[in-house]
């Protein structure tokens, strides 16, 4: 009795101790039990597949001084068995041949092992039935005391008390990792919503700003029409004649301009190459302005080295578009002074042309001067257009620059403006002249 | 940058502040004959203008380069909140993110800015009578 008691303790220490694992605590048990209760097999079970299977979580065997697990026992095999098991506390089998609980095991098993008598303790915990703790005696049957019962049935408990931490520990650690996952989800799903907001608001800053810029024209046009109803004065009639006519064209070099955007997002712009001179596609920029800016300030320069041969085949369209959209904010963000317009010979580009855009206007500060050629982008998020036109200009002419094989970019002016810069080759790279 | 025109005196003033210049030569034509007009093409100094310039009516566009509109309505709370009830704020993009900037001030009104002169009369002739 004393000893019984003694040895519960220790096994309970051990499990307390937290030191080892519960398969490592099921092999101290189930040697505790072959010592203390001098049987030939003690071993623990659990019940698995919803209470149909039994299976070895640890089994001592005393004679061969080994550890063995993972055998399975069916419900459909043994059904009187389970039913035993799972109705008493404790099956106290002298005589285990002929026992109702264990007799099913008779033949095969108990007569190959020598095995007269059965002890066998329900483990049971919060959860309800989870196992069986079984003892196996060989040799003379033998009748079970009520210490020996009672010493199972506390062996069997603190089996269940060890599997019932084992899996409040695991439980612990799946809460906390799917806690995490959770908080990794919950801040992805927070950097998508603000990722999607963000493009959100670019896309209708970039549809406000569309539709003021392809507003301002069409206004000019239906406007001047309006007007050349009623107007009788020849002069001024004219006057209007070519104001609508300009405000069409710029209304065209946006349409295209949004146009070719899509096309490029589809990679399906086709650049159209043709024969021409330079200074010829610089002077149709200008013309080309937004009707009513004063080009008066616009100082064309060409250095004498394109003067002589300016001779280039590329896009004309869209180079001029290009040169349009420099002039169009240099002329909008530096008013009241000179803007240049400079050809020469390139300088990174051998062989190629070098255009220059020069105000003397407040310049780009310094943290908007990438974010200017971002599709979309307007500087701030104010109605302020900080780089004039829909948002659009500075990208696309960056993309037809970069297609035409050359490059564009922004300098500030010493002395204060800005410089828009870019090189081109003189043959549209890839095409045949 | 700015026009002064028809120095005929008794007639009433009115201010076009828009940076598209065919826009203030539609507004101009539409409005020369019955009021002095001037013009600017940008919000830059427009909040002095308006406070010395005594105008019956500022037409102020909101997207503008450098100084856009609503910075124009902003500033000239803070300088001559009075003002602001003859300036009437007529833009080509019309939007709640427009109208809920200027909700708060007292401004003459917020228009679509009209492209036909016979709008445009009838539209200023609303603040005008």
């Amino acid at each position: 009795m004393l000893r019984f008691n003694a040895e519960l303790d220790r096994l309970m220490q051990v499990r307390r101790n937290g030191a080892l694992s519960l398969a490592d605590f099921l092999q101290t048990v189930t040697s505790s039990i072959t010592r203390t209760l001098d049987v030939g097999r003690a071993s623990v079970w659990w019940l698995e597949d919803e209470g149909q299977t039994l299976r070895c979580a640890s089994l001592y065997e005393a004679e061969a001084d080994g550890f063995s697990s993972g055998h399975a026992l069916k419900a459909g095999e043994y059904p009187r068995y389970f039913e035993a098991f799972s109705r008493a506390r404790v099956i106290a089998a002298h005589d285990a041949p002929t026992d109702p609980g264990t007799r099913e095991f008779a033949t095969g098993y108990l007569d190959t092992l020598g095995i007269t008598s059965m002890l066998d303790a329900q483990i049971s915990n919060r959860e309800g039935l989870r196992g069986v703790v079984c003892c196996e005696h060989t040799g003379p049957p033998r009748r079970w005391t009520a210490e020996e019962i009672a010493f199972v049935g506390s062996v069997a408990d603190d089996a269940g008390r060890a599997l019932e931490l084992k899996e409040r520990g695991e439980l612990a650690e799946a809460l906390s990792q799917a806690n995490a996952e959770l908080r990794t989800a919950v801040e992805a799903a927070e950097a998508a919503r603000a990722e999607a907001e963000r493009a959100n608001r670019l896309q209708s800053q970039f549809l406000a700003n569309t539709s003021h810029e392809l507003r301002t024209p069409l206004n000019g046009v239906l406007g001047g029409l309006a007007i050349l109803r009623s107007e009788t004065r020849p002069e001024v009639r004219e006057h209007w004649f070519g104001l609508i006519e300009r405000s069409g064209r710029w209304l065209m070099g946006t349409v295209n301009s949004i146009l070719d955007m899509a096309a490029i997002e589809d990679g399906a712009l086709v650049l159209s190459p043709s024969r021409f001179e330079l200074a010829d596609a610089l002077a149709g920029a200008v013309a080309g302005l937004r009707p009513g800016e004063d080009t008066d300030r616009i100082q064309l320069e060409v250095e004498p080295d394109i003067a002589s041969d300016g001779s280039l085949y590329t896009d004309r369209d869209r180079l001029e578009r290009v040169v349009g959209n420099l002039l169009d904010n240099a002329v909008k963000f530096a008013p009241d002074s000179p803007i240049t317009l400079r050809a020469s010979a390139g300088l990174l580009m051998a062989g190629g042309v070098r255009i220059v855009v020069e105000d003397r206007g407040a310049g780009v500060p310094e943290d908007w001067r990438e974010a200017i050629f971002d599709r979309f982008r307007q500087g701030d998020g104010s109605t302020r257009r900080a780089h004039g036109g829909s948002g659009l200009g500075l990208a696309i002419s960056r993309e037809y620059i970069t297609r035409m094989g050359g490059q564009l970019a922004y300098a500030p002016r010493q002395g204060g403006g800005s410089v828009f810069w870019f090189e081109l080759p003189r043959e549209l790279p890839g095409s045949a002249p | 940058m700015s026009q002064t025109s028809n120095q005929e005196p008794g007639l009433r003033r009115i201010l076009i502040i828009d940076d598209d210049s065919v826009n203030r030569e539609i507004f101009r034509w539409a409005l020369d004959a019955d009021f002095e007009i001037d013009e600017m093409q940008n919000g830059v100094g427009a909040v002095a203008r308006i406070a010395d310039g005594d105008y019956d009516l500022v037409l102020l566009d909101i997207m503008m380069p450098i100084v856009d509109g609503v910075e124009v309505v902003r500033d000239l709370a803070g300088a001559d909140l009075a003002a602001l009830a003859r300036v009437l704020v007529v833009t080509a993009a019309l939007n709640t993110r427009v109208t809920d900037q200027l909700s708060n001030y007292p401004l003459a009104g917020i228009a679509a800015r009209p492209y036909d002169p016979v709008e445009i009369q009838s539209l200023v002739g609303q603040y005008l009578h």
